[in-house]
């Protein structure tokens, strides 16, 4: 263990004294005065541990990741040995960074004739940069052909697929990320932007037996499910993540939603109160107020549009929703013949807010591109 | 004019100086090396060639005094006092003499005359301080610690020194507190934790006497020092641990009269009663309020023997 310093020992409260005596292997027990003491005593007739500093390779690694990047550079260089691919991709990332990108590719050719295939996924990044995406395709190609199980390499096919627009492709990186057991978020997600929502429910399934205490994944069943239109289930699935995370708007909006699919409007609109208590962000603000519309509180939703527009000015969906307000209330003063309002009202359904989280896959790749 | 210029290197003086130098550099390296009789023939040759040097002479004594021939040192240091009154290293040599013949009122006098020359001489003060306190005079011997610690606080010594002498005046907090001092300054300083096992056990408090006289004999363990520790343990009703301490005490000298005796009343008081501290070392020591004191298995026992 790290020794604490004999400042710590001294200002220590007595549980962590006692802590500090313990893990030392120390009798804990006794006066205050007396624990203190002993662990000094030892603090001082230890020597101390050897000191680490940061070699060339560290140092080059942390600029890359703070900059200066000219003298990462030059770091990385002065680390270079003939049988080390390493500092060849520390160099590439650190040109990349500096937006250097064909010496960046050069870099990393020369670690990948070094034998270090793990570089071909950098290189793919550097080529999907330079705008050549068939290019940057090969290359995790290659690399997967030398080691098909290789998840990042998969999470790297997905982004560049996803950034050339397609989908089946997408779907399929996805798939054999969820195959080789490492995770199906992501691919429920992609499921879910695809619409395919019983594919995305059979593929959150597993995920969700494994990580029972993942809030977002129970969120992304909610959402599927009230795409279903099975609103009792959606409900119990999002209090789930409710209850997990409490104090996340998403997620909640997400619930006041099925609430009111569910036709349970006086739940939702707490519900929705709540996440915009947390956050005013412009989604949740609008389906508040189309709720408070529903609940038949015109004025509280006008108030709402108001602060819709506030935050996003010209909101399309606030400005139509403010008139219809305003109309609404025009008519309720001056009833006149004609049609109810009551169809429009039912139109005006508050939607669903899918949960922006990060992908496993759009973490994995950005992973990639770090040294 | 050929003989005029300067000499050529390695031959600058006149070779009798030559001689000196190479006398004195070669007395020096045998002194370090503990060759003494080698080094008083290299002094005393440097002194054949120049009588009236001071450092020569200084030295000589040094060697004099290390090989045990203290009239021979003071004579050397007295001659180099001769020919310069003003030298501070010659007087604290002369008074390290007189101290080793116990003749501390002239030893006194010597630092004085250091003293005269630099007030703020924090070795002639100490030492000062310590021939006062031979001579049992306490409260002068305390005036010198305290100008020695007004110019270094840090001076372990001092503090210990000084804590020697509140508690022979029967300060005993204020010794305690000084006796803190100089062990936290030197967490190894074998004589303030001697001392404070003196202060605590005149204060009654022997489970702190107990913890500091082993604090002090994990650095230094002389018979006498576990006969006191044996001593505390009787005072706390702990037989097994004195019986224990005064066997050790015998085993380092067997020729230790009191630690026998000691260790037939700690047998005799071992039929009768023999508490247990077990992992709490500082039992005997109870604090109210102490949060280690407080969740403690033999809290009875404690405050039972803490007076």
């Amino acid at each position: 263990m790290t020794l604490p310093s004999a400042a710590e020992v001294e200002h220590a409260e007595w549980p962590a004294l006692k802590s500090f005596a313990t893990e030392l292997g120390l009798n804990p027990k006794g006066r205050s005065g007396l624990v203190r003491q002993r662990v000094l005593d030892h603090l001082r007739i230890q020597p101390a541990g050897p000191e680490w500093r940061a070699g060339k390779a560290e140092q080059a690694a942390l600029l890359t990741r703070i900059g200066p990047l000219d003298l990462a550079a030059s770091l990385w260089e002065s680390t270079i040995s003939l049988d080390a691919p390493a500092p060849w991709v520390g160099l590439g990332t650190a040109y990349l960074k500096a937006n250097r990108t064909e010496e960046a590719i050069k870099c990393y050719d020369r670690a990948i004739g070094m034998g270090d295939s793990g570089a071909r996924l950098h290189k793919a990044h550097a080529l999907l940069r330079a705008g050549r995406s068939d290019a940057a395709l090969m290359e995790v190609d290659r690399a997967l052909e030398r080691n098909p199980g290789n998840v990042r390499a998969w999470a790297m096919r997905a982004v560049i697929s996803e950034a050339s627009g397609d989908s089946d492709e997408v779907l399929a990186a996805h798939g054999k990320i969820a195959e080789s057991g490492r995770g199906s978020l992501g691919l429920a997600k992609m499921l879910m932007r695809a619409g395919r929502w019983e594919d995305a429910l059979k593929a959150l399934d597993p995920h969700l037996s494994a990580h029972p205490e993942d809030a977002l994944g129970w969120n992304q069943r909610g959402v599927a499910l009230v795409k279903r239109g099975e609103g009792r289930e959606a409900v119990e699935a999002l209090r789930k993540a409710a209850a997990l995370k409490p104090r996340d708007p998403g997620i909640l909006n997400n619930l006041a939603i099925a609430l009111a699919g569910a036709g349970r409007i006086g739940e939702a609109v707490k519900r929705i109160a709540s996440a915009h208590r947390i956050s005013e962000d412009p989604r949740i603000l609008l389906n508040d107020a189309a709720l408070r519309e529903r609940h038949g509180s015109s004025a509280t939703a006008r108030d709402v549009y108001d602060r819709v527009l506030e935050v996003a000015p010209e909101h399309p969906e606030a400005v139509a929703g403010k008139r219809r307000v305003a109309r609404k209330t025009k008519s309720t003063r001056k009833p006149r013949s004609g049609p109810s309002s009551k169809a429009a009202k039912a139109r005006t359904g508050a939607k669903p807010r899918l949960r922006a989280r990060k992908s496993p896959t759009k973490t994995t790749s950005s992973k990639s591109r770090k040294r | 004019m050929s003989g005029l210029g300067p000499a050529p290197e390695g031959d600058r003086f006149l070779p009798s100086v030559v001689t000196l130098e190479a006398s004195m550099r070669a007395g020096k390296q045998s002194l370090a090396d503990g060759r003494l009789g080698e080094a008083l023939g290299h002094f005393n040759a440097a002194l054949k060639l120049k009588p009236r040097y001071d450092v020569a002479w200084i030295a000589r004594g040094q060697v004099l005094k290390l090989q045990g021939d203290l009239d021979e040192a003071l004579k050397s240091f007295a001659e180099a006092l001769v020919l310069k009154p003003e030298n501070e290293e010659a007087w604290i040599a002369l008074a390290g003499v007189l101290h080793r013949m116990k003749r501390l009122k002239e030893e006194v006098e010597a630092y004085d005359q250091v003293l005269r020359l630099n007030p703020r001489n924090v070795d002639a003060l100490i030492n000062k301080g310590a021939a006062l306190h031979g001579l049992r005079k306490y409260e002068d011997a305390e005036r010198c610690y305290d100008a020695v610690l007004s110019a270094r606080p840090e001076y372990a010594p001092a503090w210990n020194n000084r804590g020697a002498a509140l508690l022979r005046r029967g300060k005993v907090e204020e010794a305690l507190e000084s006796f803190e001092r100089a062990t936290r300054l030197d967490p190894d300083f074998f004589d303030a934790h001697v001392n404070r096992v003196f202060a605590w056990q005149r204060r009654g408090k022997h489970g702190n006497a107990v913890i500091a006289a082993d604090r002090a004999l994990k650095i230094r363990e002389p018979s006498w020092l576990w006969y006191m520790k044996g001593l505390s343990h009787l005072a706390l009703l702990e037989s097994s641990l004195a019986a224990r301490c005064f066997e050790r005490a015998l085993e380092l000298n067997p020729r230790q009269k009191d630690a026998r005796e000691a260790l037939r009343k700690a047998k005799e008081l071992r039929k009768r009663v023999d508490l247990y501290r077990g992992v709490y070392e500082c039992f005997g020591t109870f604090e109210a309020g102490d949060p280690g004191c407080a969740e403690c298995e033999i809290l009875e026992r404690c405050t039972e023997v803490t007076k």
